[in-house]
C-alpha cells in the first residue's frame, strides 16, 4: 500500500493530475456501467420470460384445434416454428391425459426426448427456464398442456457480451477523450509551477553557483525539486552573506585604523608648540642641534610611518583574502601566523616608549606587534562567522626566561576581543622586545606553532 | 344353506362382472371410431360459433343411437352435461333446435330429405361421415384416412348460415370448400 503512494510522491505534477482524472474517472464509469448493466440485465430477462410466457400462450391457442382433433402433422408443423428462436430448446406438447402428443426440439440440445410425466407435467430440475400453458377452447377446460423449455443464460451471455464490448468502446472514447483532457488542466495547473521551476533551474545553473556540488533526488515532482534548489540557494546565499560580513568586519577594522591614524597624526601646531618652550630657552648651537635631532625624529618617523603603513596593508589584503574564502585550511592558518610574525621580525625601526599618565602609547615595532595580534584577533573573528571554535595561545619567550602570554578565545561571535593586555605584563615584555632588537639577536624570532584539536599554540622566540 | 351358498356365489360372481363392465366402460375406448366421432363432434362444438346461440348447444344424431350413447358419456365425462344437449332424432322429428346435426351413414338414403328439411334453418350445421358429404350441401363431412378421421369443410355454405368456424378448425381440415 505504500509502495504505489511512494511512486505517486515521486511522479510530476502533470502526471498526478493526470492520474487522479483517470482513478476518478474510470471507477465512475465502471461502477455506473454496472449498474446499468446489471439492471438491463435483469429488466431484458424479465422481459423475455414474459415474452416467452405470451409465445407460448398464443402457441398453445393455436394449438387447441390439432390437440382436439388428433392432428399430429399439424401439432409439429406449429410447434416447427420455435425453430426461428434459438433460446428455445424443446417443447412438448401433451395431450389431456398427460401423453406426449408432439414435441419441438432444438439442433443444440443433445439430448431430445420430453419427460412423460404420468402427471403430465415435465421435470424442472434442469437448467432451463419452463413456460407451461393450459391449452382450452371455450368449454373444454383443459385440452392439454404445452411446455416450452428455454436457456434464458444463453440470453445474458450474448448481454454479457455486448456489455464488455460496450464498456470496452467507452473505455476508448474516455481515455480518447480524458488524456487531452488532462493534459490541458494540467497545464493550466502546473505552468506557474513549472515556470517557477525552470526559473529556479537557470538561477542554479548560474557559473557562480557551479563549483557547488548537491545530492540528487529521484523524485519528479517540481514543487520538491523548487525546495530543494531554494534551499541549496540559501545555503549558499549564507555562506555569501558570511563572507560580506566578514569583509565588513575587515573593512571597520581599517576604518579605525584609518581614524587611529587620524588621531595621532600631530598636526603642525602641536609640534611647535610641542618644541616652542624649550626653542627659546636654548643657545643657538643647542637649538640647532635641537633642530637638527627633531628633523632627524620628524624623517625617521616619517620612514617609519611609510613602512608600518605598507606593512599594515599588506597584512589588510593578506587577512582579506583569506577572509574571502568560505574555510581555511590548517596549513593556510600556519602560514598566515607564520607571516605575520616575519614581519613582526622584520621590522628594525627603533622602539621608543612613552608614558603620558596612566596610557600607554605604542610606537614602532609593538604596533608592528599589536597588529599581529589584530590580524589574529580578525582571523578567529572570521572563524567564529563560520561557527569555528578556536583557542589561540601566543606565547612570546625571551632570552630572560621571562615570557608573555595572549590568548585568544575564538568562542563567542558577540566578544570582538577576548585577550586582555595586562599593562605591566606588556611594558616588561615590550623592552625586552627592544632590547632584543638592538642587540640584533643572531636567532631572529623563531615561530613555532603546534595545532591540536581546536587550538593553535604559537610560540615565539625572542 | 347350500342353496344359500351357491346362491350368494352367483350374485357375487354377477356383480363382479357388472362391476368391471362398468369399469371398463367409463374408461375412452381410443380407437373405436364410433367414440372418436363422438369425441369430435363434442370439440366441433368448440369450434363454432353461432350468431344467436343459446346456452346450451344441442347435438341431434340420426341413424346411429350408439354414437348418441357415448355423445352422453364423453359429456358427462368432460364435464359438458350443462353446456351441451344430447338428443337422439329420426326422420320424422323436427329439427328446429339442433345446433349440430349428425347424420350416419346408416341414413345416407334419407340424407337428402334431411338436408332439405334443415336448409330452411340457418343455425344447423351438419355433419355426416356420408362419402362427399360436403359436396351434397353438408356443412361439415368426417373422411376415414390411413386409418384416421380427418374432417371436411364447407366454409362458404356455413358463411351463409352465418355460422363461423374457428381458424385453427379450418387449419386442420384436409379440405376447406
Amino acid at each position: 500500500m505504500m509502495a504505489p503512494l511512494k511512486l505517486f510522491s515521486k511522479l510530476s505534477i502533470k502526471w498526478k493530475i493526470i492520474f487522479i482524472i483517470f482513478s476518478v474517472c474510470i471507477p465512475s464509469t465502471l461502477v455506473c456501467l454496472s449498474a446499468v448493466s446489471y439492471y438491463d440485465i435483469s429488466q431484458t430477462r424479465q422481459e423475455l420470460r414474459i415474452n416467452f410466457q405470451i409465445t407460448t400462450n398464443i402457441t398453445g391457442d393455436h394449438l387447441s384445434a390439432s390437440l382436439a382433433f388428433r392432428d399430429l402433422e399439424n401439432a409439429n408443423k406449429i410447434l416447427s416454428a420455435f425453430q426461428h428462436d434459438k433460446s428455445i430448446k424443446q417443447a412438448c406438447l401433451y395431450d389431456v391425459e398427460g401423453k406426449l402428443f408432439a414435441s419441438f426440439f432444438g439442433s443444440e440440445l443433445p439430448e431430445q426426448s420430453c419427460q412423460t410425466a404420468q402427471d403430465g407435467s415435465p421435470d424442472r430440475s434442469s437448467n432451463f427456464e419452463v413456460f407451461s400453458s393450459t391449452i382450452q377452447e371455450k368449454h373444454l377446460q383443459n385440452l392439454g398442456t404445452l411446455f416450452v423449455y428455454t436457456h434464458l443464460e444463453r440470453v445474458s451471455e450474448l448481454m454479457r457480451t455486448q456489455m464488455f464490448f460496450v464498456f470496452g468502446c467507452l473505455l476508448f472514447v474516455l481515455v480518447l477523450i480524458s488524456f487531452p483532457l488532462a493534459n490541458m488542466i494540467q497545464k493550466s495547473i502546473s505552468k506557474p509551477v513549472n515556470d517557477l521551476l525552470e526559473t529556479s533551474r537557470s538561477i542554479w545553473t548560474l557559473p557562480e553557483l557551479k563549483t557547488v556540488t548537491t545530492e540528487k533526488t529521484d523524485t519528479s515532482d517540481e514543487i520538491i525539486l523548487i525546495l530543494e534548489i531554494l534551499t541549496n540557494i540559501k545555503s549558499i546565499a549564507g555562506s555569501y552573506f558570511e563572507n560580506i560580513e566578514a569583509t565588513e568586519s575587515v573593512l571597520v577594522n581599517y576604518k579605525n585604523f584609518l581614524d587611529t591614524l587620524d588621531k595621532r597624526l600631530k598636526t603642525k601646531d602641536e609640534i611647535y608648540e610641542s618644541i616652542s618652550a624649550d626653542f627659546y630657552q636654548n643657545n643657538d648651537i643647542q637649538m640647532a642641534e635641537y633642530v637638527l635631532g627633531i628633523q632627524t625624529v620628524l624623517n625617521k618617523e616619517t620612514q617609519r610611518f611609510i613602512e608600518w603603513f605598507y606593512e599594515a596593508y599588506n597584512d589588510g589584503a593578506h587577512i582579506l583574502r583569506y577572509e574571502q574564502k568560505t574555510s581555511i585550511t590548517d596549513t593556510e592558518i600556519e602560514s598566515m601566523v607564520k607571516n605575520s610574525f616575519e614581519n613582526l621580525a622584520n621590522c628594525r625601526v627603533p622602539i621608543m616608549i612613552s608614558e603620558a599618565g596612566l596610557e600607554w602609547f605604542i610606537t614602532g615595532y609593538e604596533r608592528a606587534m599589536c597588529k599581529v595580534i589584530d590580524n589574529i584577533s580578525e582571523y578567529c573573528k572570521s572563524l567564529m562567522l563560520k561557527g569555528v571554535k578556536y583557542q589561540i595561545f601566543i606565547t612570546l619567550k625571551s632570552s630572560n626566561k621571562k615570557s608573555l602570554h595572549f590568548t585568544l578565545i575564538c568562542a563567542s561571535q558577540k566578544n570582538d576581543k577576548n585577550f586582555n593586555l595586562e599593562h605591566l605584563k606588556v611594558q616588561e615584555s615590550y623592552l625586552k622586545i627592544r632590547h632584543y632588537n638592538n642587540l640584533n639577536n643572531p636567532h631572529p624570532n623563531s615561530v613555532q606553532i603546534q595545532q591540536n584539536n581546536k587550538k593553535v599554540e604559537v610560540i615565539v622566540n625572542l | 344353506m347350500k342353496y344359500f351358498l351357491v346362491l350368494l356365489f352367483f350374485c357375487i360372481t354377477i356383480l363382479h362382472n357388472v362391476s368391471v363392465c362398468v369399469a371398463e366402460g367409463d374408461k375412452p375406448p381410443s380407437h373405436d371410431p364410433e367414440y372418436i366421432k363422438a369425441l369430435y363432434l363434442v370439440n366441433l362444438s368448440q369450434f363454432i360459433s353461432w350468431e344467436n346461440s343459446e346456452d346450451a348447444l344441442k347435438i341431434c344424431v340420426v341413424g346411429d343411437d350408439a354414437l348418441g350413447a357415448k355423445l352422453v358419456q364423453i359429456t358427462e365425462n368432460s364435464g359438458l352435461s350443462g353446456a351441451l344437449n344430447i338428443q337422439s332424432k329420426n326422420l320424422s322429428s323436427t329439427f328446429d333446435s339442433c345446433n349440430i346435426l349428425y347424420i350416419s351413414e346408416t341414413a345416407e338414403f334419407e340424407m337428402q330429405q334431411i338436408l332439405y328439411k334443415t336448409s330452411s334453418h340457418r343455425s344447423i350445421v351438419t355433419v355426416s361421415d356420408v362419402k362427399d358429404f360436403i359436396y351434397q350441401k353438408g356443412t361439415i363431412g368426417f373422411v376415414s384416412i390411413d386409418n384416421t378421421i380427418k374432417i371436411e369443410i364447407n366454409n362458404s355454405l356455413l358463411k351463409e348460415k352465418g355460422i363461423f368456424v374457428n381458424s385453427e378448425l379450418l387449419e386442420i381440415a384436409r379440405r376447406v370448400l
